[in-house]
């Protein structure tokens, strides 16, 4: 054996001898490493706890796919409570794959169209996590769910995003319908449904749902997908069972006010905090000549707000004449004519009218209107009947939905 | 054993047992207890960072927000950047530079919601071949999932035809930020990680329709850098989105005025709601950009946001734009 190893095994502390720790002499060459490896773990040790996870993400090549994996959707984030279970994966009887989508109808997906994302639900609390800076206008009409989901047509590259709004009320749902739509658009009808197209969609509402299809693209495809999916919706919404609002009924059925023209405003009504949930409807050719309904909880609330309202309109108008349920009020600047009524629950009358011959037919034919509704129409409506989570099947037999008779636009 | 060892032994022991009994359960207000009755002696500190001020000094006689609308969009992007000194006088040759788009949204360019993916790949490639930059990251922390948004928006697809990099949040990247005369937001979360090591800053935003505050331009981008439960800022607006304007003090910033989201925004959904317009503006003063730009692109006069007002007070530009603004 050479006498360097030899040596070496007399002398380091790596040996094999036994009792080796006590022999007495330790090499210069041993000291200098174990203060200089000492050194190096004592370095590694404090660069470490300084940079945490404070790392320059330009000196690691992360690939997008892993940071894809990491990454979050803000802190907002909640676990849900039950596992979730793509909709893809889960088995119909027979063992075919059916994508499950509830509450959209199966419909959603005809013409080889496919979900390309997760179903998605958000309630009043969370859809910030969807519309951050939108949801507050949806908040105004009474936002109950929205319902979001992706469809991808099948090979090929367009895509269309699907946002449902249960609004709770048709009142609600063309409220919303009103504050977003584009007042130059014409509204198409399909069945329950009112919506304009878009180059990459639909808009429009259906029932207590207000619906918003997007496309990712102009492309003909997805602008059928968005009419297709309006008449899905329909469907979809005369499965609903809420009875139309009587002042819905007084504008578009007897009054025959198109369904474009007639605004749901939930609040802020003729700039009056007081004044919430009127309907209005136009009356001529005009936009600011139109009728308005109001439906009040109970006759004293709508003596209530009639009083107020006269009250506050009587500070910008001069009043013309009064009966006990009537008043006729001409404005201080513009000189257009304001007619304000009740009939037992109703506030109703007309705004904007340019001379009194046209306010006094406009008038006329909406006391004929109310005159005609029946009085069990006019009481005070019952609470709107929860949405079952579940939407019956499509071969179920759809109620009678009362919407038969609108106008069309 | 001898009983002196066992004595020794047992003092020993029993002195250990008695220290960690006294430290584990002595009052919290006594020396060396570590009780925590309240738990709130474990709540996790977070120690504030400071983010540098990024801005670069402008060329003498050069204009604070210049406005390109002829052309293409790379024409009026570069003449816009020429109006302010040229992006090279801001850039420097090997920087490290972190581009903020708006990707908000998972929705696609086409309704306006969130930063034109063609301008972001022309500004990428500006800063890689033109400015030699050593590295342009692109970041923003979305309302939805960030792939999602990168995705469908095309920023992913544009930033990496550009040669940049996206830098997605992760619940890692986030860290405490203190800002300095901010109300809302002094100390706050903040989407650190892409920051680590810039130089400059730019950022790239559409012009759009804002439900609540009526228009998010330039300083209403910086929104997406915040982390935490954000959304109860909308409560007051107004103050955020001026607490914005000095947490971070850009190199740059760019309005994309080729698609303008006139109503509906912040979401938007009708491309007839987008508005194809024929400005690119870069500005050294954010303030006065977002002001020009609500005036003449989103055609609402000179009734500002409340926001900008509370901007200028907090020292993060000057409102009125005569005279410090260059069309070309």
């Amino acid at each position: 054996m050479p006498r360097w190893f030899i040596s070496s095994r007399e002398h380091k502390i790596f040996t094999d001898r036994k009792r080796k720790v006590l022999r007495k002499r330790i090499t210069k060459g041993e000291v200098a490493f174990t203060i200089v490896f000492g050194v190096i773990v004592v370095l590694m040790g404090a660069w470490f706890f300084d940079r945490k996870d404070d790392f320059d993400p330009g000196e690691r090549d992360i690939a997008v796919a892993l940071l894809e994996e990491g990454s979050v959707v803000d802190n907002l984030y909640r676990t849900p409570m039950l596992r979730w279970v793509d909709p893809l994966q889960r088995t119909a009887t027979g063992g075919a794959t059916q994508p499950d989508l509830t509450p959209f109808p199966a419909s959603v997906l005809d013409n080889a169209w496919e979900p390309s994302s997760r179903l998605q639900h958000f309630t009043k609390d969370n859809l910030y996590e969807k519309i951050n800076g939108a949801a507050d206008q949806f908040f105004q009409f009474g936002f109950v769910q929205m319902h979001y989901v992706s469809l991808k047509k099948t090979g090929g590259e367009s895509e269309v995003s699907i946002e449902l709004y249960d609004m709770g009320n048709l009142e609600n749902a063309l409220g919303i319908f009103g504050a977003q739509r584009d007042a130059s658009v014409a509204v198409t009808s399909a069945g329950a449904a009112h919506y304009y197209p878009t180059a990459a969609g639909a808009i429009g509402i259906a029932g207590q749902y207000f619906f918003k299809v997007s496309g990712n693209s102009e492309a003909a495809e997805i602008q059928d997908k968005g009419k297709a999916l309006a008449t899905v919706f329909s469907d979809m919404a005369s499965r609903g069972s809420a009875p139309l609002p009587t002042a819905f009924r007084v504008l578009a059925q007897d009054l025959n006010v198109p369904f474009d023209a007639i605004l749901f405003e939930k609040s802020d009504v003729f700039q009056f905090d007081f004044a919430t949930d009127f309907w209005f409807g136009k009356a001529g050719a005009d936009p600011a000549f139109r009728y308005f309904v109001h439906e009040a909880k109970s006759t004293e609330d709508a003596a209530a707000l009639y009083s107020k309202l006269l009250e506050n309109q009587l500070f910008d108008n001069d009043e013309v004449s009064r009966t006990d349920d009537e008043v006729l009020l001409k404005h201080k600047v513009l000189n257009a004519y304001l007619s304000i009524g009740k009939k037992g629950n109703i506030v109703y009358g007309v705004d904007g009218a340019p001379e009194t011959a046209a306010l006094d037919q406009a008038l006329a034919s909406l006391r004929a209107a109310l005159d005609g509704q029946d009085d069990a129409d006019r009481q005070p409506r019952p609470e709107q009947p929860q949405q079952p989570e579940q939407q019956p099947e499509a071969s179920e037999e759809p109620e009678e939905y009362e919407d038969e008779a609108y106008p069309a636009s | 054993m001898d009983r002196r060892t066992f004595f020794r032994r047992l003092t020993t022991v029993g002195g250990i047992a008695g220290a960690a009994t006294y430290v584990a359960a002595a009052p919290e207000n006594w020396p060396l207890s570590m009780r925590d009755s309240s738990g709130l002696r474990s709540v996790p500190q977070h120690k504030p960072f400071s983010l540098r001020d990024f801005r670069v000094e402008k060329p003498f006689g050069k204009a604070d927000v210049g406005i390109g609308r002829q052309g293409t969009p790379q024409e009026k992007l570069m003449a816009a950047l020429d109006a302010i000194g040229g992006i090279k006088h801001y850039i420097e040759p090997g920087d490290i530079v972190l581009l903020k788009p708006n990707v908000a949204f998972d929705r696609a360019p086409n309704l306006g919601a969130t930063s034109n993916p063609e301008l972001v790949e022309l500004i990428i490639k500006m800063l890689l071949v033109d400015c030699r930059a050593q590295e342009v990251r692109v970041a923003d922390n979305p309302i939805e999932s960030p792939a999602d948004c990168f995705e469908k928006s095309k920023v992913r697809y544009a930033t990496e035809k550009g040669g940049g990099r996206i830098y997605l949040p992760d619940s890692n990247a986030f860290k405490m930020l203190n800002t300095p005369g901010a109300e809302l937001i002094e100390n706050w979360w903040f989407f650190q990680r892409p920051f680590t090591n810039v130089d400059k800053v730019i950022g790239l935003a559409p012009i759009k329709d804002h439900n609540l505050c009526h228009a998010s331009m330039g300083i209403k981008n910086w929104y997406g850098l915040l982390g935490g439960t954000r959304n109860q800022f909308h409560q007051d607006i107004h103050g955020i989105v001026s607490d914005l304007s000095i947490m971070i003090r850009p190199t740059m910033t760019i309005l994309d005025g080729t698609h303008i989201l006139m109503q509906n925004g912040p979401t938007g959904g009708d491309p007839s709601n987008v508005k194809p317009g024929d400005a690119v503006i870069a500005a050294v003063d954010p303030v006065a950009a977002d002001a020009w730009a609500f005036e003449h692109l989103l055609e609402r006069g000179r009734d500002y946001p409340e926001y900008l007002y509370k901007a200028e007070q907090k020292g993060s530009g000057i409102l009125n734009w005569d005279g410090r603004v260059r069309i070309v």
